[in-house]
């Protein structure tokens, strides 16, 4: 059996506390981050994190892609340990691993059109023979997205909120990386809008064998998108399992919490009379 | 919070330091002080005596060690002018300074503060307008200009005020104003674009649906949180303020200290002009030091955080 | 005979391409003790539609239509200008509740200014009146929590603290924008079992706005649907869910994520659909 895509085993970071000049005193506040957190992702499958703000969603996310180092425990990368990969360079991890955040602006250059900043990502890892290949790889990525070719040229200002999710995920995509982090993807978008870019992200993975951790507050897009879900409170996972018995069969008092204030138990209760996307007049 | 503190006295005592040194330095090398203190045609004996006595023979910086250590018993120097004791002669003068910033800072911030808050309230208006355009003119004015101008009014023209001296309030009225006025015109625009910012705030839209007269909104509502961002200003304002002094008591003959260091510094009485740069340096940095103590005391965000 | 009864509010915004319509031809009616809720999408005009009922739509825009309300009418462009007297009895809360509230002044003197200045109170009633509303919101220690800043509480909290401010006006219609889009889903869950409550309890009736098609449901008795400034239909919460009308509403429950076999496509809203909404006729 080859080896997970994503593995974590026992990995801890907690934040700094903040220090009371007296030397003896204790540290104010409690300790946040992460402990004891394992977790394993199968190959092409996604794992959907869930838990409510301070809970180390976003820590963890942080460490996942080797932006913090875990100060106990053990990150690999299909087999490989992450701190392995970093001392190859950050370029080298780039290629086998993305970001896709909340906020398209703050990973984009708002002063640089769309197609050149996937050319320039390009550039940098020396992929494509030429510019004009490099130039057709841009294209070709931002069709796959659903965006439409006149968007090269377009700056990030000038596309709509859904529009330049797919071009961070466009941008992210670009170098084929095999694993994807959502950190809050749809969070700023319309429901409509977020329906477009869940399906582009689905059809994605599928075409690119993509595995992908994806973080959400919406427990009901992490729970559609998912195949294994992790629960996490107080930095530390109370459970985990398949998405489908996760949610509709908790285990732990805090996922059954959690379940229970999700809203919707009318709407799914209820059968629908009207099929979902027909028009009936 | 006590570490803050005590970085920031710390900081301020680096900034008071580094302030006494450039001076002490320049004094020396630009030009020989020595020059104002005896008459022209003095002998090389009484030159050399002079020097040997002020010890300007001593190199730089052996007339820095001494100077410091005589500061830390309390040794300020002398006056060449009097002989007497430089922090006494200082000290003296201190008073009308003090003075006239505090009624020019008075001034400056019920002028300053009330304009801004009309502005604010009535934005966009020929009134609004009108005080902008007022603050932005009286603040690219240069301060002597404002000054002559003034005397030239009521003075000279009106004859309402004296034109110069310090004996009576009276005296106090024009270089208060002069003072008062450029210091004015920079806290309207500040306070009506810190109110213009607050009033669009969350807060004060949920506010307006309450039954609260309009004058308990502002007052209450609006003016504590415009008003904060303020404190620092004030802080450095004053710094601003003690640089004019100098022009400005010296225009209308205000016995204070600004007008004492322009001569000090003519006659090259050197231990009067470093004790006013120390007191002054002093003065700017406890201001600020101030202020920013004052800031987490006024805003309850700032204060020690309790869990809830 | 209802609460309220909106008939016809057009609002329209002067920009920089003329005028630009907000809200067109919105009416509907609340009764007392019921929850109505408002279902849209960014630019539907649900949040201008319920500033105009408290009168804080801005200097410029203009505004037409009715508010009758506990038996009086008033023209809606006339409220602003109503002293609070003679305003219609109602409440407001936002969606965030830090922001709501002034960061310099503790959360017991903004609710009593309330009681101070709209029920006549003196200091000493005003505090205990306070005191017993932040307790009727659920917030514990409630004499201890007079002096807190809103920094020093939690966003669940601070919401609470806004219901109980605007309860602090005896308010007969409560108009909620958003009020739980901010926070945790359990404390979403709990600050909805707080306004269920206090309508059960004292027959308050409210208006809750939100994005959420699925929370709606579940919270109010009835189900108003607006997109483009136009209010689509309104049924009840069950039928709403179960048997919509409008394409928008059917097209909106096939977009949330939750209804549908996990790992499928979900429904999209296309450009081309959206110019259709609303030119079949349809609104209710």
């Amino acid at each position: 059996m080859s080896a997970p895509a994503l593995a974590l085993d026992g990995v801890r970071y907690l934040h700094p506390q903040t220090r009371s000049w007296l030397p003896w005193a204790h540290p104010r506040g409690k300790a946040t981050g992460v402990e004891e957190v394992s977790l394993t992702v199968a190959a092409g499958t996604t794992l959907g994190l869930i838990g409510e703000s301070g809970c180390g969603k976003s820590t963890l996310a942080s460490l996942i892609m080797g932006d913090r180092v875990p100060q106990a425990g053990q990150i690999a990368l299909f087999g490989t340990h992450l701190s392995q990969r970093l001392g190859q360079g950050r370029k080298a991890l780039a290629r086998e691993l993305q970001l896709v955040a909340q906020d398209p602006f703050g990973s984009m250059d708002p002063r640089q059109a769309i197609g050149p900043q996937l050319v320039e990502t390009l550039d940098v890892h020396d992929e494509g023979a030429s510019t004009p290949e490099r130039r057709d790889r841009a294209l070709a990525m931002l069709v796959q997205v659903g965006l439409s070719e006149v968007t090269y040229d377009r700056l990030p200002h000038q596309l709509s909120g859904g529009q330049r999710q797919r071009a961070a995920i466009a941008r992210a995509l670009i170098l084929k990386p095999k694993i994807l982090v959502c950190d809050e993807p749809v969070s700023a978008l319309d429901v409509s809008v977020q329906a477009q870019v869940l399906n582009l992200l689905l059809d994605l993975q599928q075409q690119m064998a993509l595995t992908m951790v994806f973080i959400s507050h919406d427990i009901r897009v992490v729970g559609h998108m998912s195949h294994s879900l992790a629960v996490m409170r107080a930095g530390r996972i109370v459970e985990q399992g398949a998405a489908e018995t996760v949610l509709a069969q908790p285990r732990h008092d805090y996922t059954r919490t959690l379940s229970a204030a999700v809203p919707g138990r009318i709407s799914r209760a209820v059968p629908k009379l009207v099929p979902q996307l027909e028009v009936v007049s | 919070m006590i570490r803050v503190l005590l970085t920031n006295l710390a900081r301020g005592l680096l900034a008071i330091v580094l302030t006494v040194t450039f001076v002490f330095v320049i004094l020396r090398v630009a030009g020989d002080p020595l020059t104002m203190i005896l008459p022209l045609e003095a002998s090389q004996e009484q030159v050399a005596a002079t020097r040997a006595e002020w010890g300007l023979d001593q190199p730089l910086y052996v007339q820095y060690a001494s100077y410091v250590t005589k500061l830390l018993t309390g040794d300020f120097g002398r006056s060449n002018a009097d002989g007497r004791p430089a922090l006494s002669v200082v000290l003296e003068k201190t008073p009308a300074t003090m003075v006239l910033m505090a009624t020019g800072m008075t001034l400056a911030l019920v002028l300053g503060i009330g304009t801004g808050m009309l502005a604010a309230f009535y934005r966009g208006s020929v009134i609004d307008r009108a005080i902008m355009g007022g603050a932005v003119l009286v603040h690219a004015m240069p301060g002597f200009l404002l000054c002559i101008f003034a005397v030239l009014l009521f003075a000279v023209q009106l004859g309402w005020l004296p034109s110069g001296g310090g004996s009576t309030p009276l005296h106090l009225i024009m270089p208060a104003l002069v003072i008062g006025l450029s210091a004015a015109g920079v806290i309207a625009r500040f306070v009506r674009s810190s109110a213009l910012e607050v009033l669009g705030q969350n807060y004060i839209r949920v506010a307006s649906i309450k039954p609260l007269p309009r004058w308990y909104l502002f007052a209450f509502h609006v003016m504590p949180n415009a008003s904060l961002p303020l404190l620092t200003l004030v802080g450095f304002l004053l710094g601003g303020m003690i640089g004019g002094a100098a022009i400005v008591e010296s225009v209308f003959a205000w016995p204070g200290i600004g007008r004492f260091l322009v001569t000090a510094v003519a006659k090259r009485d050197l231990a009067t002009v470093q004790t006013i740069v120390i007191l002054v340096s002093v003065t700017m940095v406890t201001a600020n030091l101030v202020a920013d103590l004052l800031y987490t005391v006024v805003d309850p965000r700032l204060r020690n955080r309790r869990e809830a | 005979m209802s609460l309220l009864a909106l008939e016809n509010l057009n609002v329209a915004f002067p920009s920089r391409n003329g005028l630009l319509q907000a809200v067109k031809s919105v009416s509907f009616a609340v009764d007392k003790g019921e929850i109505l809720g408002i279902v849209g999408e960014s630019g539907s005009g649900k949040s201008v539609t319920c500033l105009s009922l408290v009168g804080l739509l801005g200097h410029g825009s203009q505004v037409s239509g009715t508010l009758s309300f506990d038996g009086k009418t008033n023209a809606i462009a006339d409220l602003p200008r109503l002293s609070h007297g003679q305003r219609p009895s109602i409440g407001m809360i936002f969606q965030d509740p830090a922001a709501g509230l002034n960061p310099v002044r503790t959360i017991g003197s903004q609710i009593a200014e309330v009681l101070r200045f709209g029920r006549g109170m003196d200091g000493a009633a005003a505090r205990r009146e306070t005191i017993a509303l932040l307790d009727r919101v659920g917030i514990g220690e409630p004499d201890a929590r007079f002096g807190a800043y809103p920094h020093q509480m939690s966003g669940g909290m601070n919401q609470r603290v806004m219901i109980a401010m605007a309860l602090a006006g005896q308010p007969h219609l409560l108009v909620a924008d958003e009020p739980t889009t901010a926070l945790d889903v359990t404390i979403q869950a709990q600050i909805c079992r707080l306004l269920r409550q206090l309508v059960k309890d004292t027959g308050l009736s409210i208006i809750f706005i939100s994005h959420d098609l699925d929370l709606v449901a579940q919270l109010c008795d009835r189900v108003a649907v607006m997109f483009g400034g136009h209010l689509l239909e309104t049924q009840s919460a069950r039928d709403i869910v179960a048997a919509p009308r409008h394409s928008y509403t059917q097209a909106l429950l096939a977009a949330i994520p939750g209804h549908q076999r996990p790992r499928t496509r979900l429904g999209v809203i296309t450009d081309q659909m959206r110019a259709g909404f609303l030119d079949r006729g349809e609104a209710a």
